[in-house]
């Protein structure tokens, strides 16, 4: 799996269903939010380790999904691809 | 061999005379003192910016001043931003900092093509200056730019396409497939 990120958040590239986004956050965000690109997002705590653990959620393989922490151009995010298990 | 007398009158014959020759030597005058004034002018010019700008600025006031003497081009190839695009501010600094990004370099609008393509689906979907910026993004995709993630980053693009309103992604809809197949 490809690391992505580099800019503040990092985590693997490809995750399976049911699985879960381990995410490294270099950022002082308390918060990362999950979403696909469009409609609704989740947001999740960042742990005291800098880390947050995200259920990948119920959504088809191939799609992509966008972690992100804080907003304009001062956001990081990352994208993350559901791959068949 | 020349006579003495001879050689005496070939030396003190007076100079024939032309009319053209009176021309030319009038109009080569003028020609050189022409030249002589500006070059008189152009020197002047220099010591003037020599002395009156500081030693340090020199090399800008000089140039600064062959910026204001160049002809400026009529026409340069612009972005893809249009007249209309170069609107007034919208009063929301992060959309005008968007239209910017929309309409603006091409590496700019790829180095914040996350943050460009996350703002638009979550915030700004209506709005027409973005998806112009969307449609460029794709044709950078399609041309081959260096793009991190290129495949990944092809594929949230197909998505965000799929999930948009119809109106507004319509015209990019017939990409889906190509940029799906992005490797």
């Amino acid at each position: 799996m490809t690391p992505q990120g580099g800019s503040g958040l990092r985590t693997s590239g490809q995750v399976a269903p049911g699985g879960t986004i381990t995410v490294d956050i270099g950022t002082a965000d308390q918060t990362i939010e999950i979403g696909v690109g469009a409609g609704e997002t989740k947001t999740y705590p960042v742990g005291p380790d800098r880390t947050a653990r995200i259920p990948v959620p119920n959504v088809p393989s191939g799609t992509v999904l966008v972690l992100s922490c804080g907003r304009g151009r001062r956001a990081r995010i990352v994208l993350v691809e559901v791959i068949a298990p | 061999m020349l006579t003495r007398s001879a050689l005496a009158s070939l030396t003190h014959a007076p100079h024939p005379t032309f009319p053209e020759s009176n021309n030319l030597d009038s109009g080569r005058r003028t020609f050189l003192t022409r030249l002589a004034a500006c070059a008189g002018l152009t020197l002047c010019g220099c010591a003037t910016l020599g002395v009156a700008a500081p030693h340090g600025q020199r090399p800008a006031a000089a140039s600064s001043a062959q910026r204001t003497t160049e002809p400026q081009p009529q026409s340069e190839p612009q972005p893809a931003t249009t007249a209309s695009d170069r609107r007034a501010s919208t009063g929301d600094a992060e959309l005008d900092d968007l239209h910017q990004l929309a309409g603006g370099p091409m590496d700019e609008l790829i180095r914040h093509r996350l943050v460009f393509l996350v703002s638009l689906c979550e915030y700004y979907r209506s709005d027409v200056v973005l998806w112009r910026g969307v449609e460029r993004l794709c044709n950078a995709v399609m041309e081959g730019e260096s793009i991190p993630d290129r495949r990944l980053f092809a594929r949230f693009l197909a998505q965000v396409i799929e999930r948009a309103d119809q109106p507004f992604a319509s015209a990019l809809q017939s990409r889906i497939a190509s940029l799906r197949s992005q490797s």
